[in-house]
């Protein structure tokens, strides 16, 4: 069975001339949550690393990605030492620093083909100044746990409605978890 | 048989300014509610959604680096006044 990926127009557009000719369609939509490094920071257009300049900064446009500021980050619970590495993009599978998102699919089948339109949305990054105890081996070999003030990078995930395609009431909408093929 | 009060589906590729979609938008009488970034077609989108009642307008600008022309796509789930408007950017 031919898959046929669309961008966001074409598939609207698709979709909109099978409503005209009064099709019943059934639309499938897949959300998921990835952490797999797949959107690496160092490769993030200037505005969107603009985001986390209070604690990241880089030499050039895809080039090393440096902590600016000794940071915690929160969901991967992770402690980063100034200077420290976050993205070398030479050997680009070594990212330590992960952006998660949601991966959203969205597809219809007509006599036999496929056609979807799928898109990842970003977690946003917020820094905060916040008092985290940590252990000693995260913080300083030397040192006992202890509490202390620090920038703390954590991230918002993106809100529903712009995981969503609007659709007319017409159109089924079916969430799904898996896709399997035979 | 769409009911006169369904809205219709359209999706709108403008060779015209971000700033002139969002103008029309809001002109419409839409207020913005949400916006992410997005990727897809491995390009980066800042994509915003607007409604108005029951009506809602997602519109997707290219971010990034590139100095190629640009296309905010519009999609439009909505009245046909509402997508009339839009056509008329095109």
């Amino acid at each position: 069975m031919p898959i046929y990926e669309c961008s966001e127009h074409q598939f609207i557009e698709n979709l909109r001339k099978l409503l005209d000719t009064n099709f019943k369609i059934i639309v499938k939509r897949l959300g998921k949550l990835h952490d797999d490094a797949k959107h690496n920071i160092s490769r993030l257009p200037e505005s969107e690393f603009t985001k986390y300049d209070a604690i990241l900064y880089k030499k050039g446009v895809r080039s090393n990605v440096y902590a600016a500021k000794p940071f915690y980050d929160e969901l991967h619970k992770r402690f980063y030492h100034l200077d420290e590495q976050i993205h070398s993009n030479k050997y680009w599978r070594a990212v330590t620093l992960s952006i998660p998102y949601i991966r959203m699919e969205y597809s219809f089948d007509i006599w036999g083909e496929t056609y979807c339109y799928s898109f990842d949305a970003l977690f946003q990054p917020e820094i905060k100044i916040e008092k985290k105890k940590l252990k000693s081996q995260q913080y300083d070999q030397n040192s006992k746990s202890k509490s202390v003030l620090i920038h703390v990078l954590s991230f918002t995930p993106p809100s529903q409605e712009t995981l969503q395609i609007t659709l007319p009431p017409s159109v089924i909408i079916f969430d799904i978890s898996q896709k399997l093929r035979p | 048989m769409k009911s006169p009060r369904e809205n219709s589906l359209k999706s709108l590729s403008l060779y015209v300014s971000l700033e002139s979609v969002v103008d029309e938008v809001l002109k419409l009488g839409f207020s913005e509610v949400a916006c992410a970034t997005v990727v897809s077609s491995s390009k980066f989108w800042a994509r915003h959604v607007y409604r108005n009642g029951v009506e809602t307008v997602t519109v997707s600008d290219e971010i990034g680096d590139a100095d190629y022309l640009r296309d905010p796509v519009v999609t439009i789930c909505g009245g046909l006044k509402t997508i009339k408007s839009l056509k008329k950017l095109e």
